[in-house]
């Protein structure tokens, strides 16, 4: 009995002893984080529920929780905006989550912040709103985020035009307008429920971004009513989470390279032969030729003297082989530094930030920097609301030497190879050095950027949510352009020494206040019935100011105070000024109905006024209805594992737009001038205006279809047709109404388009992982009707019609060439009744074909992610193709240009003597109304295939294992080093060096980085 | 507590949705029907239809006789086509004309319609408002006489012949031509409307009854009413007298000052007659016509001819005579406030000439004589008949050298064939006959392209969309 005792205490001791031990188990958890969509989700707070263990997913959504855990415990996965998961500890330490958006009507007691509040989950059910992959922006290295977004979302195209710096054009599903230009076209900007301009998102800091969005169709756009005419890109800044404080600091460092370099110049050799061929006596080639000599001293007695000189200098020359695209464009520096800050209780959270990036241009003077901060803090009050509040403030500034009528970037194609750029006279410019071309014009801009904004969203009642956003944007431009007196422009313009050199100064100030007042009330009846109605408020006011000053005679400073205020006459300093105040005021509806999570239907209305239009124009409406069929959610499909997915979707819209439309166009409307008559300031009438000018009405439908399989391969498609009754466009009038250019209702345009993109976890284990997606995008317009004509021609020296009834108004025409007369020299097309027509005959409108679409119709992107252990693969590709480019060959010199550099090999494209066959290029020597078909029109041979694809993105990263950090630097929870580069390559067609944006000049230069990304 | 914040929450909002306005003017436009709503703000936008004027002497000069081409002319391709007529440099510059008049035309419309809302209270400002409407009547009538004269034949051609679109309102139309009957008689009732309000005006840019007088005195001239444009030059005339055209005064012509002689001049506010000069130091691309010639004393002389060494194409050096006036102020850095195309002399020289084509032989001879005397001239003339309307167009020429206006008065009067030359020295290239077609400009093509009712004058082309 005393043994059995002993035995019975031991034991228990044992146990005891054994289950104390258990009782502080250390645990180390770690996993990854995804949202239903299968992306990463950073930021989500993983805590062992009901004690303080917590971390936070870093940016590829893995975490590391480290605990020390008596029993049973249960872990919880927490973020605002997606539902909180809880997992039970099952022995198991690699635990990956999947966390699904909190769609659900919130009742009185849980409040989740909604930072826009017109970001109704409803409306997706129906619309098409797509997210962008953050983490893949971020990912690349570029300083602007517009260039970024180009490829992330099927139907965003985004066209950067020029150099470092000048904003790209982003366009939602091409051009719903038949007016050019972004005023028209562009897509509405809206960050945490507050409008932007385009340049203040331009200037945003793409790591204070958690989420964007675009809005697509008529019922995802309807509640922003008439200014989303052109679809809407929603922006989500970043927010804290509860949790200990975390901070990252993240860095950015590398080179921009010069880029693709187009088109192959000639070299010394073979420029100065071409220069003998073109018989300029201002070029080297020629002037030093034997031929020279012999033609303009053939009785010369020191003749071959002259000729022995001369072919010594032309050796001296052809020894010199200068390489002007590596003497301009030039590699440069590229540098990111982003240091945030995130924590909070579960009361109050906050996101701090700031930043700093610096990109090199490929020029001299071009570059662009910018720093930037942002507060975010979300208060919750009490157990009925949340309150937010944000505050920013930046500064960019960027520089360019590239002017409206200079730009350095041409001389790569001007300068010859045996110039230098350290000595002497240039041939390709008479009387100037190199100096005297470099510094010739210079800009500076800067953009000084603060806002504030503060929301709350409240629930008095469960089921109903009434929120309000507030929002004051400033932002302070300043621009400063000079031509200084050194300037070869100045130097010759003829005026006195001291009226040299000119400035302009201006300061743009932009105020907008953004106001929004959203209730909703939403209830779910009987479990199956989900009804949502409401309605909002919101008004927008803008104030523009702007002051500038042009003044002369500053010589060589860039100080407005050099002007010399003594100058009369045309070089008077001059004071500018533009002051306006708009305001715009909408009131919306809204109604969703939800049965079962199976069907949805949801309709919008609402109606838009703007103070900048008459008051019988004032108020203008946009409506939609759509309806949504979730066949996956039927009792019968659920848990089906094959299809993990299928909503159908149709949306049905009309909204009404005078986008881009003043008071002007449609009344009599005077403005002062900077100008005087006489003793009188001048008071000038803007134009003829059309006062039966109506809004013009784009009706979409859209239908959708998204396709889930085996919970890893996703598709989706969208079919949208667009159409816009009573476009308006500047139509041209005859001249004798004393305006070129009407503003009316003039047609029907269709814009119609189909987006599919698809993603496959093609590996989807633990630690190999593997996703493979791409998206296509096509878009097409074509002009309907024009109401009281087939056709209208832009500008009177058009022979092809700008719009024509049925025909795409992106098209290009031009002659089909023949190429070259072999025995003129001259450029021969082929007429409409197939006979040849030469040079000096007139082309008709019936010789002019299709030559291809400006706007390429085909765009998409090619994404591809590889995880292996702790690296990390990502690279995307960007591609369009279906459209034409018309080449520039400038760089093609005939006899007056013969002084310029030329393209590589054009002694053997151009024809130079009778009996030249099949060349590429007309006679040098030519009267230059023979050429008149070659320089009014492209022809088949002067376009090219604008295709390209390009590697936008790449980057591998290597996570420190937390191991290595425990053991070596324990205040560091992650760490991430990777190699980053965007625009590395891209792989065309076209001869010049820009399939994207056609201009000779300018290519998106390579950035390539090392980055470094930790989390203390 | 929740309650109240309910009751706080829905005042707020209420204050908020009444707060919110869309009446905000425009702080930088003035819109109808507010904008022009009194006589400053009606004379400061005839201000600017005044502004809007086009300036094209130097390019009318250029077309007449005024000028021959130095040896520089072939620097600049453009301005030698023009020189030569060819039909596409014509066509450029017609279409620059036309648009830019119209323009003007359309503005003065823009005014005209503002005024006949408009309604005033005192005398004084009725007085401005018959002011400001007779200046835009006189601006309308003078654009329509310069665009009668480019864009139609001759009156002696045929006055049935299609003038130039009259524009009566701002509206878009599509106007066919009128013939030029027509066109002269609108123009004589809007200058003859604007003749009746005979105050004085406040300065030399501003029209007056005298201008419009002028300009009525130069239409009853250009459609052969002799009588008609007696009594109206006369009526200048005897305002001005003929000391206000002697010498002290003459020099002021070319300076920013007052001048007793201009009766209107067009105010300027940028540069003027630039484009003659090629190069400060090398010269000018034309000097004047070898047969502009002045006497010993011809006070016209020193502001007409500025003499110029230039090289030629060999390189030789030689003295040129350049055009004076204007050109002579740029080059001399002289501030041009005035264009003073219309003043005493010419009035002057009309009368002269209706009287001696009406058979007041004697009284034209009076007329010249004292504007020669005026001008430093001492001379007894004893011309009759077309001899003396041929030495009264002689000196109109010697008058207005380089004013763009002798342009017109070739155009009236044709010569059998205008030279033109190639580079001074190396001789005449071609000559315009005087039944060319170029005579009558063509309608440009932003016209005729948007309007189907719009006829081309003979031998221009007018393409057509052919699909149409």
């Amino acid at each position: 009995m005393k043994k059995l005792f002993l035995i019975v205490a031991l034991l228990t001791v044992l146990v005891n002893g054994v289950s104390y031990a258990q009782s502080l188990k250390e645990y180390e958890i770690s996993g990854i984080v995804m949202d239903s969509d299968g992306d990463p989700v950073p930021g989500v707070t993983v805590s062992v529920k009901g004690m303080q263990y917590a971390t936070i997913t870093d940016g590829d959504g893995k975490y590391v929780l480290k605990a020390k855990v008596e029993g049973r415990f249960s872990i919880e996965y927490t973020c605002i905006g997606l539902k909180t998961v809880l997992v039970k500890y099952d022995g198991n330490n690699v635990i990956d989550v999947v966390m699904e958006y909190d769609n659900t009507v919130l009742d009185a007691v849980v409040v989740s912040a909604r930072q826009n509040i017109n970001e109704l989950d409803i409306r997706a059910k129906s619309g098409v709103v797509q997210q962008v992959n953050m983490s893949r922006i971020v990912t690349k290295p570029t300083i602007d985020i517009s260039s970024a977004l180009q490829g992330s979302v099927p139907g965003l195209i985004v066209t950067n035009t020029g150099a470092l710096g000048s904003k790209p054009e982003i366009r939602i599903r091409g051009n719903s307008s038949l007016r050019k230009g972004s005023s028209a076209n562009e897509p509405l900007y809206v960050m945490d429920g507050q409008v932007i301009s385009s340049d203040v998102f331009f200037e945003l800091n793409p790591n204070d971004i958690a989420d964007i969005k675009v809005l697509k169709d008529a019922a995802a756009c309807a509640l922003y009513g008439v200014k989303a005419a052109n679809g809407v890109i929603e922006i989500t800044s970043q927010r804290g989470n509860a949790g200990p404080m975390s901070v990252t600091y993240n860095m950015d460092m590398g080179v921009t390279t010069r880029g693709r370099r187009g088109i192959a110049m000639m070299n010394s050799t073979e420029k100065l032969e071409l220069e003998r061929l073109l018989q300029n006596t201002a070029t080297p080639g020629y002037r030093y030729s034997e031929d020279f000599f012999r033609k303009y001293y053939p009785t010369d007695p020191d003749l071959e003297n002259m000729i022995a000189e001369g072919r010594e200098v032309l050796d001296s020359l052809r020894a010199i082989n200068t390489d002007w695209f590596k003497e301009l464009i030039r590699m440069s520096m590229y540098q990111k530094h982003n240091l945030s800050l995130k924590g909070g209780n579960d009361k109050t959270v906050y996101y701090l930030s700031a930043n700093f990036t610096q990109q090199g241009g490929r020029i001299p003077g071009n570059d662009k920097y910018r720093t930037s901060m942002r507060l975010n803090l979300d208060q919750k009050i009490s157990d009925w609301g949340y309150a937010m509040f944000s505050v920013s403030g930046g500064y960019s500034k960027t520089n360019s030497p590239i002017g409206t009528e200079y730009d350095p970037t041409m001389l790569v194609y001007e300068l010859n190879p045996y110039e230098r750029p350290d000595v002497g006279e240039l041939w390709s410019y008479p009387n100037r050095t190199y100096q005297d071309l470099l510094n010739q014009y210079s800009s500076e801009s800067e953009d000084k950027t603060a806002g504030a904004s503060a929301s709350i969203n409240l629930n008095f009642v469960p089921g109903l949510d009434i929120s309000a956003v507030a929002g004051l944007d400033f932002s302070l431009s300043e621009s400063l352009n000079v031509v200084p007196s050194t300037a070869y422009s100045e130097q010759n313009s003829g005026v006195p020494e001291n009226q040299r050199g000119y400035l302009t100064k201006s300061k743009n100030t932009s105020t907008n206040i953004t106001s929004n007042i959203r209730i909703t009330y939403s209830n779910t009846f009987n479990e199956k019935h989900n009804l949502t109605v409401g309605g909002n408020y919101d008004y927008y006011m803008s104030l523009m100011d702007n002051v500038s000053i042009t003044g002369y005679g500053i010589g060589k400073l860039k100080n407005p105070s050099a002007i010399n205020q003594s100058i009369e006459g045309n070089r008077k300093p001059r004071v500018g000024s533009f002051r306006e105040k708009s305001a715009q005021m909408g009131i919306g509806l809204l109604f969703g109905y939800t049965y079962n999570e199976i069907y949805d239907i949801f309709g919008t209305y609402k109606a838009d006024a703007s103070s900048l239009l008459p008051q019988d124009k004032r108020w203008n409406s946009a409506w939609a209805a759509g309806a949504g069929w979730t066949i996956s959610n039927y009792a019968f499909l659920k848990n089906n594992r094959v299809l993990t997915n299928l909503n159908l979707k149709a949306s049905y819209g009309v909204t009404a737009s005078l986008a881009g439309v003043s008071a002007a166009s449609t009344i009599g409307t005077f403005m002062y001038s900077q100008n005087s008559y006489e003793d009188q300031r001048l008071l000038e009438f803007l134009g003829i205006y059309n006062s039966d000018l109506k809004p013009e009405k784009t009706t979409s439908i859209d239908v959708g279809l998204s396709v889930g399989l085996f919970k890893r391969w996703d598709l989706n498609l969208n079919l949208y047709k667009r159409r816009t009754t009573d476009a308006l466009l500047d139509v041209p009038i005859p001249s004798s109404n004393g305006y070129g250019y009407l503003k009316r209702n003039i047609g029907i345009l269709d814009n119609n388009g189909i987006e599919f993109s698809t993603s496959v976890r093609v590996i989807d284990k633990h630690e190999l992982y593997m996703i493979i997606g791409g998206s296509i995008a096509y878009n097409n317009n074509m002009v309907v009707d024009l109401y009281d004509a087939d056709r209208i021609y832009a500008s009177e020296n058009s022979v092809i019609p700008d719009y024509e009834v049925g025909k795409s108004v992106d098209m290009l025409y031009g002659p089909h060439s023949l190429g070259i007369n072999p025995v003129t020299g001259l450029p021969v097309f082929l007429g409409s009744d197939g006979r040849e027509i030469q040079a000096t005959e007139t082309l008709l409108r019936e010789d002019m074909v299709a030559l291809g679409y400006m706007v390429p119709p085909f765009s998409g992107a090619l994404n591809f992610s590889f995880t292996y252990k702790s690296f990390d693969f990502n690279a995307d590709f960007y591609y369009v193709f279906g459209g034409v480019k018309q080449y520039d060959q400038s760089y093609v010199r005939d006899q007056n240009s013969a002084n310029k550099n030329a393209i590589k090999n054009q002694i053997s494209d151009m024809w130079f003597k009778k009996g030249d066959e099949g060349k590429t290029y007309h006679t040098p020597f030519y009267s230059s109304a023979a050429i008149d078909n070659l320089t009014l029109y492209p022809n088949t041979l002067t376009v090219g295939s604008s295709d390209y694809i390009k590697l936008s993105m790449i980057s591998l990263r290597y996570r420190l294992s937390s191991a290595f950090l425990e053991k070596n630097l324990r205040f560091i929870k992650y760490a991430n080093v990777a190699f980053q580069a965007s625009n590395l390559f891209t792989l065309s067609r076209y001869k010049e060096s820009n399939p994207e944006g056609g201009t000779l000049a300018g290519s998106q230069q390579p950035v390539l980085t090392i980055n470094l990304s930790v989390t203390f | 507590m929740k309650k109240s914040l309910k009751y706080i929450t829905i005042s707020l909002f209420s204050v908020y949705v009444s707060s919110c306005t869309l009446n905000i003017p425009l702080e930088n436009e003035f819109s109808d029907p507010y904008a022009i709503s009194n006589v400053e703000t009606a004379r400061e936008l005839l201000a600017s239809v005044y502004d809007l004027v086009p300036n094209y002497d130097f390019e009318l000069s250029v077309l007449s006789d005024d000028f021959m081409p130095t040896s520089l002319i072939d620097r600049d391709a453009e301005l030698k086509n023009l020189y030569q007529w060819a039909d596409n440099a014509i066509t450029n510059f017609s279409t620059s004309l036309w648009e830019e008049y119209y323009n003007v035309i359309a503005n003065a419309n823009v005014l005209l319609e503002r005024l006949d809302d408009m309604t005033v209270s005192d005398d004084k400002e009725k007085d401005e408002y018959e002011r400001i409407r007779a200046e835009a009547l006189t601006i309308k009538a003078s654009c329509y006489f310069d665009l009668l004269r480019l864009f139609a034949p001759s009156f002696s051609e045929g006055d049935q012949k299609d003038g130039i679109i009259l524009k009566d309102k701002l509206d878009l139309e599509f106007l066919p031509r009128s013939s030029i009957a027509d066109c002269v008689t609108e123009i004589r009732t809007l200058l003859s409307e604007a003749s009746s309000f005979k105050k004085a005006p406040s300065a030399p840019g501003w029209h007056s009854s005298l201008s419009a007088d002028y300009l009525l005195a130069e239409l009853e001239l250009y459609a052969g009413n002799w009588t008609a444009a007696a009594e109206a030059a006369k009526r200048v005339v005897d305002a001005y007298g003929k000391e206000t055209m002697e010498k002290a005064s003459y020099q002021k012509l070319w300076s920013s000052e007052t001048c007793p002689e201009r009766i209107f001049g067009k105010y300027l506010r940028d540069s003027y007659y630039t484009y003659i000069q090629y190069d400060a130091a090398a010269g000018d691309f034309f000097m004047l016509n070898d047969d502009l010639v002045f006497e010993e004393g011809d006070i016209r002389s020193e502001w007409t001819v500025f003499p110029f060494e230039m090289a030629d194409n060999r390189g030789d050096v030689a003295e040129r005579k350049l055009l004076g006036k204007y050109n002579k102020m740029n080059k001399e850095s002289l501030q041009i406030k005035y264009i003073g195309k219309i003043r005493a002399s010419g009035a002057y020289l009309i009368l002269a000439e209706a009287y001696a084509r009406s058979s007041g032989e004697q009284a034209a001879v009076q007329i010249l004589e004292e504007y020669l005397s005026a001008r430093g001239i001492q001379e007894k003339i004893s011309l009759s008949g077309d001899a003396l309307v041929k030495r009264i167009l002689e000196e109109k020429r010697k008058e207005f050298a380089g004013e763009g206006s002798n342009y017109f008065e070739m155009k009236r009067n044709r010569p059998e064939t205008l030279k033109r030359y190639s580079a001074y020295g190396t001789g005449s290239s071609v000559s315009i006959k005087k039944d060319d077609y170029r005579w009558t400009f063509p309608i440009p093509k932003s016209e005729y392209k948007y309007n189907d009712n719009v006829s081309q004058n003979d031998g221009w082309t007018k393409e057509v969309d052919n699909q149409n």
